[in-house]
């Protein structure tokens, strides 16, 4: 059976790809001023005619999007998703949102051919890890607004796939309800995959005698940080597979069972452009930011979104074996530019902090990270790291603390406070965690 | 047939939906043959929808379809 949900377009020429891309640019640039009058506002004041889109340069004229012009937009008429739409709302079939992490949410609206557009987005993330018609996935998730695991639901089904919903069940429940039926494949969030594994262990089970053996991560980009894949692995005893995605675009990038680490860019669906500060592609080698359009939408579609991920760009030939075309992100999403933040004139990383604490056994899974200005020198900035016993190991809190200050002193050049406390002090969270507490004032 | 058609009658409605089957059933066998799990499980899907709206145009035959051979065994 292939390794790909849809070989043709998976190890299509690259020349003949990036032409497939720019005639579904063009199409999709060309609905959206047909039919969404903030597009054409956007197109016109750019003298953009979408029939002059031929070339991937001509891509690159066509002004970029901004999140906060789709907030902007969202405030008008037609209530609720205003003139950013591109159907009337009789064809709204789905409405999810974002999470509102970074502000506002911005609401998502897609019509029935776009949900397919999802299922069939997240079936090609699915297939390439391993998901088939046998297997019967588990979904540990309390299904609301966040679209990821309803799009990733259908893609089972899509797929053929058993999908056993497990909402509305506390993680006891859940736990026991996967132990009943045998689930073989399990989709949460990098963080709740850990809680789960725990909360098994707590109700008398071994997580790695269950049948589970393919761990499906999203919403958090932990299942690329090292650190956090090897704990859930070691956990379950199962493969763990990243994703990448964002409410707005869809899911745009998977890792695959090929022997890389990191994100196949989905470029049958999307076209993809990773650019430098400047707007110019980088070249592979490079590190640059995301800017996506999927290139199949109808109600809500994105013509060049900044996403604001940032990824470290390859040709796939020269990290994976599997075969793919599609380009590569090595070690996955490197920062969320939203989520980057200075700390006494230092970059800092959230991801970096949590590959440190999940790479070191002497704490537990959990952990909090508390910016805050200096008590005596309020223009100082005070990194405190919160992180728990490990029962497993047993290492005392106060030799836990220790070595861990030294790491992150290590990894992030910063000098943080290191506060280890009992077990289970800390909550854990199902959906997306927020681990990061900026305490500061005045800091932008 | 023109697309503007609105007037079909019912041996043409059935014709319709037995093309619908006939096309689903050629994707989803060339999606088997030649290994591409997006065509296959896609035409299947399609044949699934198709089964209901076979329902609804008397006379159509559940026939085929994505239950694969069961539905005509059931028949004879
Ligand atoms: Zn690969």
């Amino acid at each position: 059976m292939s390794r790909m949900w849809n070989p043709m377009l998976e190890t299509m020429d690259r020349a003949e790809l990036r032409s497939l891309q720019v005639d579904r640019f063009r199409e999709q640039v060309r609905h959206a001023y047909e039919h969404s009058p903030f597009y054409r506002r956007k197109l016109d004041a750019a003298g953009i005619d979408p029939d002059d889109i031929r070339t991937y340069e001509d891509v690159r004229e066509v002004p970029t999007t901004k999140k906060g012009e789709l907030r902007e937009a969202q405030g008008g008429e037609p209530f609720p998703y205003g003139d950013l739409l591109a159907a009337s709302p009789e064809e709204v079939t789905e409405y999810h949102q974002t999470s509102g992490t970074t502000g506002e949410p911005v609401r998502q609206a897609d019509s029935w051919g776009d949900w397919e557009w999802w299922g069939d987005c997240w079936a090609t993330v699915l297939w390439a890890q391993g998901i088939r018609p046998d297997d019967r996935v588990f979904f540990p998730f309390s299904y609301n607004v966040f679209v990821a695991f309803w799009a990733a639901h259908y893609a089972c089904e899509r797929i053929g796939a058993e999908v056993v919903p497990g909402g509305n069940l506390s993680s006891a429940q859940r736990v026991r309800k996967m132990r009943e039926v045998d689930v073989t494949a399990f989709a949460s969030t990098p963080t709740y995959a850990l809680r789960l594994a725990e909360v098994a262990r707590e109700e008398g089970f071994e997580p790695t005698d269950f049948a589970v053996d393919t761990v499906v991560c999203a919403g958090e980009p932990g299942a690329s940080v090292p650190g956090t894949k090897a704990r859930i692995e070691e956990a379950w005893g199962a493969d763990v597979y990243d994703h990448a995605g964002a409410t707005e675009a869809g899911a745009w990038g998977f890792s695959c069972d090929g022997e890389s680490v990191g994100l196949h860019l989905n470029e049958g669906q999307f076209l993809i452009e990773v650019l430098d500060e400047d707007g110019e592609p980088v070249e592979p080698g490079e590190t640059g930011e995301i800017v996506i359009t999927p290139l199949n939408r109808t109600a809500q579609p994105y013509i060049r979104f900044e996403l604001r991920d940032e990824i470290g760009l390859r040709e796939s030939a020269a990290v994976c074996d599997c075969g793919r075309t599609f380009r590569f992100a090595e070690g996955g999403v490197l920062g969320r530019l939203d989520d980057l933040t200075k700390v006494n004139g230092v970059l800092l990383a959230p991801t970096a902090i949590e590959d440190v604490v999940r790479s070191y056994d002497g704490v537990s899974d959990e952990y909090e990270v508390i910016i805050d200005g200096h008590e005596e020198k309020p223009d100082l900035d005070v990194v405190t790291v919160v992180a728990e016993e490990n029962p497993e190991t047993g290492v005392p809190a106060s030799e836990a603390g220790d070595e861990l200050r030294k790491r992150l002193k290590q990894t992030t050049s910063i000098t943080c406070r290191v506060d280890v406390v009992a077990y289970e002090s800390l909550d854990r969270p199902e959906l997306k965690a927020d681990r990061l507490d900026d305490r500061r004032e005045n800091h932008v | 047939m023109s697309k503007e058609r609105d007037d079909y009658d019912l041996d043409e409605l059935r014709a319709l939906v037995a093309d619908l089957d006939e096309a689903a059933a050629a994707l989803r066998a060339y999606g088997e043959t030649n290994d591409v799990p997006a065509i296959e499980r896609g035409a299947t899907r399609v044949e699934g929808t198709l089964s209901s709206v076979k329902q609804n145009v008397p006379g159509a035959l559940a026939r085929d379809g994505a239950f694969g051979g069961d539905a005509e065994d059931e028949e004879s």
